[in-house]
């Protein structure tokens, strides 16, 4: 299962290419990423995982084009990421909304900012898949946690990215609704072919969300393995339940899991 | 606390040309609003005072909240005004006021230049404050959704600011209000500060009283109105 024997052509939908990221400088500066190279083909669901602090976070901030990589470059379809855009949605932690706008104007903000016509269409149906079309009138503080973060992925979808970057999106929620917002999230991944970024500290929810996980050294952050996975393209038939009883899936995810450990014990 | 105020006066305790009775205070308020005081009337001294309040407070909110505003986007203008706005926020305002009086005369302009250099500072530091505290993560989910810098100044960085802008004038407004009736106490021809000092001359203790009142609950007024505004505009105070 090398990462070379997935689909080798189109790998290069994205590319890292020997990204560097050093914060600070002089003796308190950190090195957060080391030369990590990454690529993979547009459609693919990669999740992200590795010790705290080795530098995840930093490594999706370079391709949402927040941080400038101190060396080497990233590159969305050929083109070096230079800043944030419209084709990379993002979804953090905190579901970062805009109080002082409604539901609605909340997951239509981006077609709204470039005058989209069909604002409130597609408005209404990402607020739909997300089941939010009922509280479209409220305000963000009058919903629930597992609703606010349903609706910062409605507002990511609406501005239809190439491709969703999403840092621990789920990572505040309850064990129940976190389940049903991966199965939500794979759904929409499934039916509309995007391309998504995935970083979690949940082992197990990368590899059954996953087509592939790559696994990222402790700090300064490299990429150590990455493993292709097929549950994520069965999970349409089986649910997540059936998955993660699956030999398959257990063998796996214990790979992963003794991958991270070896690393912590050198 | 009127009931108290009844007692202590029926009782005897104080004297009633020190401490008048509600009664004589309601009666010398008809007097008052009939025929006058001393060449001036009721509404005339109040609209003073409320008029002077506006104009110069009016005017600090106009230039400080803009001002403020830019210094929280611009670390260079931020840095260039700041130790001045904090060098003046903690002087009490009448402590210049003098200087004022001499150079702009008793008259209107230099308390409304008074009441501008007090409620300006507040105004300002919390403008700034309001814009340097946006939330970092909305600003770049704006960008990544693609929104221009003056879209995100106008969608996110103001209405970020606001909770904090709006408080700032609602301090400004409470510092103003005591800012104009201390100053209107020490020199004015008018005003209804002027009417508690005129009084106290004459030893009309029911004037006074008279005035404070009306002076409370034209402060109590003007602060509710501005938190009606605040509680229309930023409806998400405190929640998220
Ligand atoms: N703005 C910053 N300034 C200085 N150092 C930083 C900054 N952001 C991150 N770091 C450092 O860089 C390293 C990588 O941080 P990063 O947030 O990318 O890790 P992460 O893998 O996302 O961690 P976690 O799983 O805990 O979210 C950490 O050691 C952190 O201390
Ligand atoms: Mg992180």
């Amino acid at each position: 299962m090398s990462a070379a024997s997935v689909r080798p052509t189109a790998r290069d939908f994205v590319r890292f290419d020997g990204v560097s990221v050093r914060y600070g400088t002089g003796t308190s500066a950190v090195q957060a990423l080391e030369r990590a190279d990454l690529s993979f083909a547009a459609g693919d669901f990669i999740c992200i995982v590795g010790p705290s602090g080795c530098g995840k976070t930093t490594l999706m901030q370079t391709l949402a084009g927040f941080l400038k990589p101190t060396s080497g470059e990233v590159s969305l379809e050929g083109k070096v990421v230079e800043g944030p855009g419209p084709e990379r949605g993002v979804v953090f932690q905190q579901p970062a909304l805009f109080p002082w706008m409604t539901v609605a104007a909340n997951a239509g903000f981006g077609p709204r900012l470039r005058g989209s016509r069909d604002v409130d269409a597609r408005a209404e149906t990402w607020l739909r898949t997300v089941g939010l079309w009922e509280f479209r009138d409220r305000y963000p503080y009058e919903l629930s946690g597992g609703m606010q973060q349903r609706l910062a992925i409605a507002r990511a979808l609406c501005g239809e990215p190439k491709i969703l970057l999403m840092d621990e999106p789920f990572g505040a929620l309850d064990a129940l609704t976190r389940e049903r917002m991966q199965e939500e999230l794979h759904a929409v991944w499934r039916r509309t072919g995007m391309t998504v970024v995935f970083i979690t500290h949940s082992v197990e929810e990368a590899v059954y969300l996953g087509t592939e996980v790559v696994v990222m050294s402790p700090r300064p952050g490299r990429i150590v393995d990455r493993i292709a996975v097929r549950f994520a393209r069965e999970m349409a038939e089986d649910g997540i339940r059936a998955v993660k009883s699956d030999p398959e899936f257990i063998a796996t995810r214990e790979r992963v899991l003794s991958l991270i450990w070896q690393m912590g014990e050198t | 606390m009127l009931l108290g105020w009844w007692a202590l006066t029926i009782s005897g305790v104080v004297a009633r040309d020190l401490l008048p009775s509600p009664l004589d205070v309601w009666n010398a308020a008809q007097k008052i609003v009939r025929d006058g005081y001393r060449g001036t009337t009721l509404w005339g001294n109040a609209w003073s005072t409320v008029g002077r309040l506006l104009a110069g407070f009016g005017l600090a909110a106009l230039v400080g909240v803009p001002l403020g505003l830019w210094m929280g986007r611009s670390r260079a203008v931020g840095a260039a005004i700041d130790w001045i706005v904090q060098f003046m926020r903690p002087l009490p305002p009448l402590s210049y006021m003098i200087l004022l009086i001499l150079w702009l005369g008793t008259g209107d302009g230099s308390k409304v230049a008074l009441l501008f250099l007090t409620a300006f500072p507040i105004i300002v530091a919390a403008s700034a404050a309001g814009v340097r505290s946006v939330s970092a993560l909305r600003i770049q989910v704006a960008e990544s959704l693609g929104a221009s810098r003056a879209q995100i100044l106008r969608h996110v960085v103001l209405p970020s600011a606001a909770p904090m802008v709006l408080t700032g004038l609602q301090v400004a407004l409470a510092a103003a209000f005591s800012t104009v009736v201390s100053a209107e106490l020490m020199a004015a021809t008018d005003g209804l500060g002027w009417m508690v000092i005129s009084a106290s001359t004459f030893l009309r203790n029911d004037v006074i009283i008279l005035c404070i009142l009306i002076l409370g609950v034209l402060g109590m007024g003007l602060a509710w109105m501005l938190r009606l505004l605040d509680r229309r505009l930023v409806h998400w105070r405190g929640r998220l």
